[in-house]
This record gives structure tokens, sequence and C-alpha cells, in this order.
């Protein structure tokens, strides 16, 4: 009853901490096979109160005002640039920066800068309603105006990184309050595209007078704390913002000015030392502490430790040019899943944090379909008997990361036991290089909230390397079809069932082999208040968030 | 000791040759240096054992074979040093490391040994411009640091156990013509060479009946120091990721990986610390008796 | 004396040249470039086309260097590609924190030696002088990223004493100071009491004790300056040798210093920063070295002659 087991721990967990409502811890018990009454003599056995409808703790009414917030953080910080980041840190969005529309703990789309948004009923127009009076840090207007001209460089190919997705985008407009986009065809995936840091809204005039150091120098967003300091491999840092008219997102109950008189993030790239950081008391909060510091972590009287699925998951792809190693085969494939204990990897790399993954996605995306779960068990047997007997030798390139080359190698054993010989050449900064450049095999971690259509630039035949990143050269006309049908889906109902097909359709088929997520784990000390990362997005959102005096 | 102190020390006065015998005997007594040479022997040993395990493939199974649910076990009867993260044998990882070790500390000696020779005897015999070409690049390489060089090496080739033995290889072998040239020059002006070459004996017989015997002493001693420094380049380059690359078990590869899980399974890293740390403690105590050996004036008992 | 100052800086200049053109064609023909390791690997083709474009990296090899060289006489050191920081001013920040670093390994290093040294020397023999020696030679045998390790758990984390990483005060100071002074403090204290040892030894000094001047001042004043004369020229390598070794123990304790710069980019491709940074640090021990030399020339004045 393992598998089973599990997901409902966690969900009590996610109750216990008050992350998830009342309604939505009976809505998801439900989905995983527990009747209402079950379910609530479960959380009587936990002795769980009712938590109210929010993600935050009701103590906002005793909210202090002051200080400055230590967080630890396990990547280096990055320029905020929303047009051309590399990736974006917590400083950057939702700090600086605000999205029109953003998601809440429930993953359902909210406002943010946006106070309503409409579709037309052929899909093809969206009107968005910027709320009046904003302002960016600088005190020029944040109205439609200003909005449209992001958009217009989000979807530039040569300006925007992320261009790809907006190509259904055939124009946008503002006139007074509201942005008209137009769609070539109906396209309700545009949230996903919308809702993140990479379309964050930044002031264009600022932006193109500052160039390149713009996210270096300074920035100007609309979000509730303004820039202070960028030190790439030390520090990044933001002071509160006074003149922060409030949020529209109704799960953030401080609707004013942060608490904080400021954030500060401190980069700690060696994992050993991470969780020792936090312990000393030189950080208030902690993201990513190595996973075998976490149970000692939680035994910690002084520490809160959150955990959930993270928006990721490492993937093994394999290359479809490779007939004879039968790559094309999908029984060759399947074989090679079936081979692979996930659960074990789990347990040992990343110290029972994490969960197995049997499809493109994993259960923290919005519309995972558990039906997935049958395909892609751990069955040495069966893995030998679609593998028919076959003697495959290839090479796997994988970047050089710790985590990763843990999970490589321990994948290289299990397949070995079956009789493949897979090996390892790991790559630095030329990764890249040599992905795009069509290897035998490639494992790799993705990381990003909007985990299908990532998965899609991976497995869709549209988009073959070089153009981009369909290394392995997959081709399933099956999953092409589904892809179709979730970009040109109109409303959230047609998206959630071509996203159910999708996953579905990529669990069976396996355009590349998914292996394991790892949990994301934040960890903060009790003085700090209102602190919650909701797994829809990658970080928290800082304006609840208060320290103790 | 780093290299340029190494050269240094062994440089501050060209030692005299000295008959083998006695010199053994010295050996022997020095305690100093015979625990030295206990711990290359142990190192020579076990580092054979580890070649062979990385060689040959049936072997190779004892420290790639993973166990997932034996992982981070502490020593125990069935595992001496313990297992890994992934389960696998810590005695044996750590064998094959000294292995590794072991072959980057001979093939870059002898790259170092046989170009510095070459150079630093050509410079010290031919003299004039040629001494002054080649002195100068010697000069200027010999102090240069090693980390620095497999810095850069790294991003222009690839991190990897081949870019460390070229880095190290790159500077070594400057010390050791240093030494050679110096030798070289000293040789060079004394009345029997002079005689010989007026006689007409050939050149290159001249440096090998001559020059030679007089630079195994200065080899030996600047030999197993430049060893030394060899193996802690790696490791140390290893450690932060552009040395050896996993699932190479490289002495600093495997405390790198190790150094992860140090607060709470302290073995992982201490062991093949421990053993690095006595390798090269081994390695300068030998050197260090053979340097008081062969130049009573600088004796440090 | 003039003629071998002026010779040695010739060499260096031309070193320097010769390592310039190495460095900037390795780092240019290296696999992996800057448009795929600081940027969003899902990223367009065209944003990336336009990067290369503009960092110059579209045109050949031979061309930007001649860009490089131009840049170097006007000063003009760009921007790094990830940071947007002008690579002067990351420099100078980063350069700041390895000088405090360095120079406050020097002055442990030196402080502890030259009095331990001597005291060995004088103590000859006993077992004060063994135990220093002994020290010693654990001191040069552990590598100093191990010796990092060790500090880090016995003082940071078992006992709590002393932060392990980051800078911020004298405290964050002391570890990686002592991880990187250990050898150079090893080694230097074993030269001091060999060459007291041999000061001591020689006829003069024995001499002076003979005639009866008193031990103290015989010790202090004489040997003392004539022992330290190996130890002054071999400073300057020392301290050449130092500034590779401070990469390894700024990665492990998170010092925010160039040898960590310098790893992280070149490992990156940040091309700039990872130019000019590595051009400063051979300049640099090209620099320690010339000085070293001359220094040892002024010492010993065989040292010119035997160049000839």
């Amino acid at each position: 009853m393992r598998r089973r087991g599990e997901p409902i721990e966690r969900l009590l967990g996610e109750y216990m901490e008050r992350r998830i409502s009342r309604r939505d811890f009976f809505k998801r018990a439900g989905a995983l096979g527990l009747s209402m009454s079950a379910a609530g003599t479960l959380l009587a056995a936990c002795g769980g109160k009712g938590a109210s409808g929010s993600s935050v703790e009701a103590e906002t009414g005793t909210a202090v005002r002051g200080g400055i917030l230590r967080e630890g953080y396990d990547r280096d910080v990055s320029r905020q640039d929303p047009v051309n980041q590399a990736w974006w840190d917590a400083s950057g969005y939702p700090v600086q920066h605000e999205t029109v529309l953003c998601r809440d703990p429930d993953n359902n789309v909210v406002p943010m800068l946006a106070e309503k948004w409409e579709t037309s009923p052929d899909g093809l127009t969206w009107t968005l309603t910027i709320r009046d009076g904003l302002t960016f840090h600088s005190g020029a207007p944040c109205d439609a105006a200003a909005v449209a001209a992001c958009f217009d460089e989000f979807r530039d190919p040569e300006k925007g990184i992320n261009a790809g997705f907006w190509a259904p985008v055939k124009n946008v407009e503002a006139s007074g309050n509201v942005v008209t986009v137009t769609m070539s065809h109906p396209y309700a995936d545009f949230l996903f595209a919308i809702d993140n840091g990479y379309s964050a809204i930044y002031n264009k005039a600022t932006r193109d007078k500052l160039g390149d150091q713009y996210g270096v120098k300074g920035t100007d967003g609309t979000g509730p704390f303004v820039f202070d300091e960028f030190v790439p491999g030390s520090h990044a840092s933001v002071k509160r913002w006074a003149n922060y008219p409030g949020t529209a997102a109704p799960f953030i109950q401080n609707q004013g000015p942060a608490h904080l008189d400021g954030i500060t993030w401190i980069v700690l790239t060696e994992p050993a030392t991470r969780a020792q950081e936090l312990e000393q008391g030189n950080l208030d909060a902690l993201h990513g502490p190595a996973s075998q510091d976490v149970d000692r972590l939680k035994g910690n009287g002084d520490l809160a430790v959150i955990e959930f699925p993270e928006m990721s998951l490492y993937q093994l792809g394999l290359n479809f040019k490779e007939t004879d190693l039968g790559f094309d085969n999908v029984e060759v494939r399947q074989g090679i899943s079936h081979a692979i204990d996930r659960q074990a990897i789990v347990d040992t790399v990343f110290f029972g944090l994490g969960s197995p993954t049997y499809t493109i996605v994993n259960e923290a995306w919005p519309y995972y379909d558990s039906g997935v779960e049958q395909f892609n068990q751990f069955d040495p047997d069966k893995a030998k008997q679609l593998l028919g007997g076959r003697s495959i030798s290839f090479e796997c390139i994988i970047e050089a990361d710790k985590t990763e080359q843990l999970v490589a190698q321990a994948v290289q054993q299990m397949l070995k036991d079956v009789g493949v010989d897979m090996k390892l050449t790991s790559y630095g900064s030329d990764y890249f290089e040599k992905l795009l450049g069509g290897p035998q095999a490639y494992m790799i971690k993705q990381l990003w909230s909007n985990l299908l259509d990532a998965s899609l630039l991976f497995s869709d035949s549209r988009f073959f390397a070089p153009a981009c990143c369909n290394a392995s050269y997959t081709k399933i006309p099956e999953l092409d079809a589904a892809f179709q049908k979730w970009q040109t889906a109109g409303s959230e109902d047609e998206l959630r069932t071509a996203a159910s097909e999708v996953q579905m359709v990529a669990a069976e088929q396996l355009p590349f082999v998914p292996i394991v997520t790892p949990s994301n784990v934040w960890v903060h000390h009790k003085r700090v208040h209102g602190w919650a990362p909701l797994s829809s997005t990658l970080y928290p959102y800082y304006n609840d968030v208060w320290l103790e005096a | 000791m780093s290299q340029t102190t190494a050269t240094f020390e062994a440089g501050l006065e060209p030692p005299p040759a000295r008959r083998f015998r006695p010199a053994l005997t010295r050996l022997v007594q020095d305690r100093g240096a015979l625990l030295g040479a206990l711990l290359t022997t142990a190192f020579v040993l076990t580092g054979t054992a580890g070649i062979v395990m990385l060689a040959v493939p049936s072997l190779q199974h004892l420290y790639l074979q993973q166990d997932l649910s034996q992982a981070l076990q502490p020593p125990s009867l069935e595992h001496l040093f313990g297992t890994d993260a992934l389960g696998r044998d810590m005695l044996a990882r750590v064998v094959a490391g000294t292995g590794v070790s072991l072959v980057i500390a001979c093939s870059v000696t002898a790259i170092s040994l046989t170009l510095g020779g070459l150079v630093g005897m050509m410079a010290g015999h031919h003299g004039g411009k040629v001494d002054l070409a080649l002195s100068g690049v010697i000069d200027i390489t010999w102090g240069f640091p090693i980390v620095l060089v497999i810095i850069i090496l790294a991003g222009v080739l690839k991190p990897g156990l081949t870019t460390v033995v070229l880095g190290i290889a790159l500077i070594n072998w400057a010390g050791f013509a240093r030494i050679v040239r110096g030798e070289t020059l000293v040789m060079r002006d004394r009345d029997f060479v002079r005689a010989a070459r007026a006689v007409g004996v050939p050149t290159w017989r001249i440096m090998l009946r001559h020059f030679v015997p007089n630079l195994i002493a200065p080899t030996l001693v600047l030999g197993s120091y430049y060893v030394a420094i060899t193996i802690i380049a790696e490791a140390g380059t290893s450690f932060i990721g552009v040395g050896a690359q996993p699932p190479t078990p490289s002495l600093g590869q495997i405390i790198a990986e190790g150094q992860n899980y140090w607060s709470r399974d302290l073995w992982v890293v201490a062991i093949p610390g421990a053993v690095l740390a006595l390798i090269v403690v081994g390695l300068n105590a030998l050197g260090d008796g053979l340097r008081d050996l062969t130049d009573p004036r600088l004796r440090s008992r | 004396m003039l003629i071998y100052v002026v010779r040695r800086a010739v060499y260096a200049i031309v070193v320097l040249f010769i390592a310039s053109m190495v460095i900037f064609w390795g780092l240019r023909v290296a696999p992996g470039s800057p448009e795929t390791t600081l940027f969003n690997p899902y990223a367009s083709q065209e944003a990336k086309d336009a990067l290369r474009v503009k960092l110059g990296l579209d045109k050949p090899v031979a061309v930007q260097y001649a860009f490089f060289l131009r840049d170097f006489f006007t000063g003009d050191f760009g921007e790094s590609i990830k940071s947007g920081q002008s690579v002067p001013e990351l420099i100078k920040e980063y350069g700041r924190n390895s000088l405090i670093l360095i120079s406050a390994s020097i002055l442990f290093t030196y402080t502890l030696a030259i009095p331990l040294g001597v005291l060995a020397a004088l103590r000859r023999g006993r077992f004060l002088d063994r135990s220093l020696m002994g020290f010693a030679s654990l001191g040069m045998g552990i590598p100093n990223f191990l010796l990092a390790l060790l500090l880090i758990l016995v003082f940071g984390t078992r006992l709590g004493w002393l932060p392990i990483s980051g800078t911020g005060g004298l405290d964050h100071l002391i570890l990686p100071m002592i991880a990187l002074s250990m050898e150079g403090l090893a080694v230097t204290m074993r030269l001091v009491r060999s060459s007291m040892l041999e000061q001591l030894g020689t006829d003069y000094a024995l001499t002076l004790r003979a005639k009866g001047i008193r031990s103290r001042t015989i010790v202090w004043k004489r040997v003392l300056r004539n022992a330290l004369i190996p130890i002054i020229s071999l400073s300057g390598i020392q301290i050449g040798a130092l500034v590779g070794y401070t990469a390894i123990v700024e990665v492990v304790f998170r010092w925010p210093g160039l040898g960590q710069l310098l790893l992280t980019s070149v490992l990156q491709r940040d091309y700039p920063v990872a130019l000019w940074l590595s051009m400063l640090l051979t300049a640099s021990v090209i620099a320690a070295n010339f000085a070293a030399n001359v220094g040892y020339a002024l010492a010993d004045p065989r040292v010119r002659e035997a160049r000839a």
C-alpha cells in the first residue's frame, strides 16, 4: 500500500502546515481514494483543527513591521531582467516585479496586476484589464501601454528568450487600462506563459536606459520591494517600497506595503554547509538544504521544515535515431524504464525527499493525472523480457552536477543489472552544446513552473535540435497530436483533458524516460512568520512575511 | 611543500655525489626517513593494487558495484571502510583512488624529469643564447601556481585527469630543469670534462658518464617532493571539481563526494583524507631523509 | 646589475604576451560559450545569435585578439556577461577580499614562523625542536583543502566557535587564513631553523661567542639578519605561490575572492572576466617572480654572474 500511503501522508502534512485548506484536503483525499469519513477520521486522529481557507497563518493582526530577512539560496543569484535572464530568482519575481496574473496555493489563476481578464468565445481574443493607478518604482505609470510594451518585447524572437511560447500571439494592443491580445488560434495555455517570472512586468523606458545594466545596477518594477544590491557569487538584496499600493491577489493577506524592511538572499552553492548556516543563526530561512541534513533540521524545535514536490524532474533521453540500439522501438524504451527502481533512488540520493516520476510532468503540476502511475513501475523481469535479450551499449551525457551524477550512476547500475551498458560522460558549461548536437542519450534535470510546456520542448517533433531542445529526435505521432490539442485548447476544461491525454501517451510511449522528482524543501526559523512557499511558483510571496522582534 | 620551495631548498647548494652503501645505512638510521620510506612503499603497493583493479575489467565491479540498500554504512566487518552514498565499498574505492594517484604521479614525474632533464642539460651545456632563452622560460615557469594553470586549462580543454596531468607537468618540469642546469654548469667547467672534450669524447657520452650520476641524488630528493606536490595538486583540483570526474575514484574526488555527508557520516571523508595525508607526509619525510643523506650541511636532524 | 634587471624585465613582458595569446585563444576555442552557459537554454536561436554578435564572437579569433589588444591599451575591460558588472569593478571588489586573505596569511605565517624557527634552532634536538618539526611535517603533509574541511568541522560545526563561510568580520577571516597559511608556515619555519643552524655554526658566530659578547645580542642581531636573507628571497616566490592556493581555500570557505571568481568565470565561459582575470593573475605571478629574482640577485652577487 506504499504508493497510496505516501501521497496521503504528504497531503496530511500539507494540511498540518496550513498550506492547503480543509476543503482542498477533502477534495484531494477523495481523488486519492479516501472516503469522506475516512479522511475525516484521519484528520481527527492527527488533531487537525480546520485551517482557514488561506495558506498563511492567520497572525497578520500581530505582524511586526521591520527587520531584514536573510534567506539562504542554493543557486547563484542572476541578473533580474525579465526579458533577458537565464533564470529568475525570488528577488526578481515576485519581489521586484509582478505579473499580470499569478496562481494561488490551489493553483487557480488569480489577479495580480490585472484585475480581470476575459477570453472571447472563439478563444482568439484575450482582454486583460489592468488595475487603476498602478505605478512603477520610478513613479512612471504602469498602465495597459506599459504592459503591452513588455508583451511585445517578450514575443520578439530577437529579444525575448521565451518568444516561442508567444508564437500564437498575433497582435497586442493597449488602450487606457485594457490590453487586448489577439491569437492566431485558441490558446488557453497562454495563462501558463504569463504567470511566471519570464513574463514579469517592468518599465521599458528604464530598461532601455539601463540596457545591460538592468537587473545589475537597478530595476524598475511594480513589486513590493526595490532593488538594493546585486553581487553574483555572494548575495542580492532588496528594500521595502514604501509606496507599494498592495496586490490584487486575494490569497495575500497583507494588502499594503511589506512588513519587512528588506530581504537579503545569500548564495550558498555548497550543499555541505548550507544547513549549518541556518542552524548557526546566520540565516532566517533557507531554500534547499542538503537532503541528508533535513532529518536533523526537522528535529530542531526552532525550525520549521516545509516540503512539497518540486516542479522539476530528472529525465533520461534516448536518441530515436539510434536504430541499431533500438531506441526507436517503444519496447526497448519501456524495458529500460522498467529497469529503474525509482523509489530506491529517491531513498538513497534524496534521502526520501522526492518521489518517482512516471510521465513528463509530476504531481506538483496543476493538471497531473495520477493514472500515469500504472506505467513504468520497477520490474526487472519485465524489463529483461521487453529488451528481449538484446545487448545494448551506449554513451549518455550528463551535467557536471553532483546530484545528477549520483542519479546517473545509480541508473547506470540498474541498467547493468538487466544487461544494458550505459557509459557516462560528464560535461560542464559545454553541456548544452553537446546536447543540441544529438547525443546517443542524455540526462538532464528540468526545472520550470511550466513543466508541461518545458517537457514539450524536449519531446515534440517540431522542436528537433538544434532549433531547440528535442535532442533525442523524438517522434511520436500520437504525442505530437496530443500536444497540438494542448496548445490549441480554448478553455480550462479543454486544457485539462488535453493535459491528461498528453501525460498518458507520454507515460506509455516514453519520448524520454522520466526518473524522479526531488522535493522542494524550505526551512525557516520559527521567528519568521507568514512565510509560505507555493508549489505553483518557485518561491513564496514575501508581502506577508514578518519577523519577530 | 610547494614546488617552488622544494626546488629552492634543494637548489641552495648543489650536492656532491655519494656512494650508495653508507648512504643506505644512514637512511635506515634516520627514523623520519625510515617512516617515510615505509609509507611510500605502502603507497606504491596499494597503488599498484588499485591500478590492477582499474585496469582489469572483471575486477572493476569491486569499486563500481552499488548497493543502494547499503548506502552510507559505517565501517563493519563486511565493509572495512564502510560504504559511500551509493552503497559502494569504500575500501575498494580508496584503493582504486590510490591507484589513480600513483598513475598520475608516475606519469607527471616521468614527463617532468625527461623534459626538465633535457632542457636543463641543453641550457647548461650550450650556454650563450640558447641558455639565455631557455633559462628565461624556466625561470618564469617554475614559480607558477599549478592550481591556476589547471583551472585555466580546465576552461580551455575539459575538466578531467588529462587536464590535471597536463597542467602539473607543464609547471613541474621547470623546477627540475633548473637544478639540472645548475649542475650541468658546474660540471661543464671541471677539468676532466674539458680534457675529455679536448680528446674528442662525444658530448652525449660526457653527459651520460659524468653528468647523470651526479644528478641521481638531487633527482631522488626532488622527485619525492614533486610526487607529493602532484598528488596534492590532483586531489585539490578534483576536490573543487576541475580534476577527476565521477565515477573515476581519485582520492580528491572521493573526498569531494563525501564532503556532502560529513556532518553525519564522517568516515566517507575522514578515511580517504587520512590516506591522502599519510601518502603526502610519507613522501615528504622520504624526501627529507634523502636530502639529508646527500647534503649533510642542510641536515634537519 | 642594471643589465640583469632589464633582461629579466624583458623576459617578463615577452612571457606575458605569449601567455595572453595562449589564454585568449584557448578560451575562445574551448567548447561551450556564453550563450549556452549564461543564457536560458530554452532561449530562441535568434536571441542566442544576437548575443554572439553583440559579444563579437562571430568574428575570427585573430580579429577578436586584435580587439583584445586594443582594449588592453585603451583600458576598456568590458563587463561580465553573467552579471553585467564592469570587470575592473568586479576585480577590485574580489581582489580586495583576496588581498585581505593573503595579507593576513602572510602576516600570520611570518609572525609565527620566524620566532618558532629560531626557537627550534636554539633548542635543537630537544623536545620543543622535535615537536615543532613534527608539527611542520604535518603542516606540509596535509593538503590545504583537507585542512580547511577539518577546521570547518571542528571549529565551525562541532564547537561552533567560528563562522565557516563568507566575509563579515575578523572572525570570518580566521579559519581561511589558517588553512591558507599552514603550508607556508611549516616550510618557512623549517627554513628559518636550518638557516639559523647554519649561521650559528659559522666561524664568526663562534668567534663572537668566544669573545664573550652576550649570547642574546649575537643571536638577535647578526645571526638573525644573515639567516633571514634566504627567507626574504623565498618570500617573493612564496607569495606568488599563495596566489594559486587561495583559489581552493576561497572555494571551500566561500570567501569571495579572485580564486573563486576565476573558477566560476572560466567554467561558465564568462569571457571578459575569465580573460582579464587570468591575465591579471599571470601578470602578478610573473611580477612576483621578477621581484624575487631581483631580490635574490641583490642578496647574492654570484647569481648575476652565473647567468652570463
